[in-house]
């Protein structure tokens, strides 16, 4: 998978306390081929064909789908390769 | 029927469009090029970096530069380092595109590199096209049928491209 940030780190919050996760949400839309967002989680996050389907199969009927948690860092990574793809998507940090 | 793309040994994958496919394509490629286009910056270092940057009052441009952050300010300070080189690739895959149909190959032949900057920018032309139209909104006029014919050819286009290199997905090791 071939870098899509640039090679430095964006702006970082360091507060001290233990950081909840971070998540990347994809959110649904009327143009998108299911069969495309499919194939992007299968190549992004090497999900298998199974998984990526049920991830697309979320994001179609319940309108948004968490499809990966994690650092601050790599879920704006994650959300910068999803916005390369067209799909769109945010991260937001669990309650 | 045989469709425009048939996937051939090592991944290589060959794509069937007449003359007027591929200057219909490579016009439409052109100008969303040109849209995206990244801006000049005052840069010495390379950064890459905006002194401000929001979200595109264009639908178009919004669309394919999004906000990451549901807060506006988190947004807007997230795009101030991302935006430009989000905005470099997007517009680099419309670019290969142009270039993949300029040749005298047919059928043209892609490698897996350009068949992803294709299935990119192929997406990105939907969006666009898409957002014009006014999909997914229910205000929206019905558009003109030579836009709807538009806009059909290039999904089914870009169907038969992520069918071609599924069937190849489909056989990687996991």
């Amino acid at each position: 998978m071939t870098e899509t940030l640039l090679g430095f780190d964006a702006a970082v919050d360091t507060s001290s306390e233990v950081a909840r996760p971070w998540r990347t949400v994809v959110w649904d839309d009327p143009i998108n081929l299911m069969s495309y967002v499919t194939l992007v989680f299968m190549t992004y996050f090497a999900m298998s064909r199974e998984v990526a389907e049920e991830h697309m199969l979320r994001v179609h009927h319940e309108g948004r789908a968490v499809v990966s948690s994690g650092g601050r860092e790599q879920m704006e990574r994650d959300v910068i390769a999803m916005h390369e793809y067209g799909l769109h998507a945010t991260l937001e940090q669990e309650d | 029927m045989a469709g425009p793309f048939q996937l051939i040994a090592d991944g290589a994958i060959e794509l069937r469009l007449d003359v007027d496919e591929r200057h219909l394509l490579s016009t439409l490629a052109t100008g969303l090029a040109g849209m995206l286009e990244p801006p000049t910056l005052q840069d010495p270092l390379g950064l890459g970096i905006l002194a401000d940057a929001g979200l595109s009052p264009d639908p178009v441009i919004a669309r394919l530069l999004p906000d990451a952050y549901a807060d506006a300010d988190d947004a807007r300070e997230f795009r101030r380092f991302t935006e430009h080189a989000l905005r470099t690739r997007k517009h680099d895959h419309l670019r290969a595109v142009v270039a993949m149909l300029h040749t005298e190959a047919d059928p043209l032949l892609l490698d897996a590199d350009a068949a992803q900057a294709l299935l990119a920018g192929l997406n990105d032309l939907r969006l666009a096209i898409g957002t014009r139209m006014g999909i997914g909104d229910d205000d929206a006029s019905e558009p003109l049928g030579p836009v709807i014919a538009l806009y059909d050819w290039l999904t089914w286009l870009q169907d038969a491209l992520v069918t071609a290199i599924s069937d190849d997905a489909d056989t990687l090791p996991m």
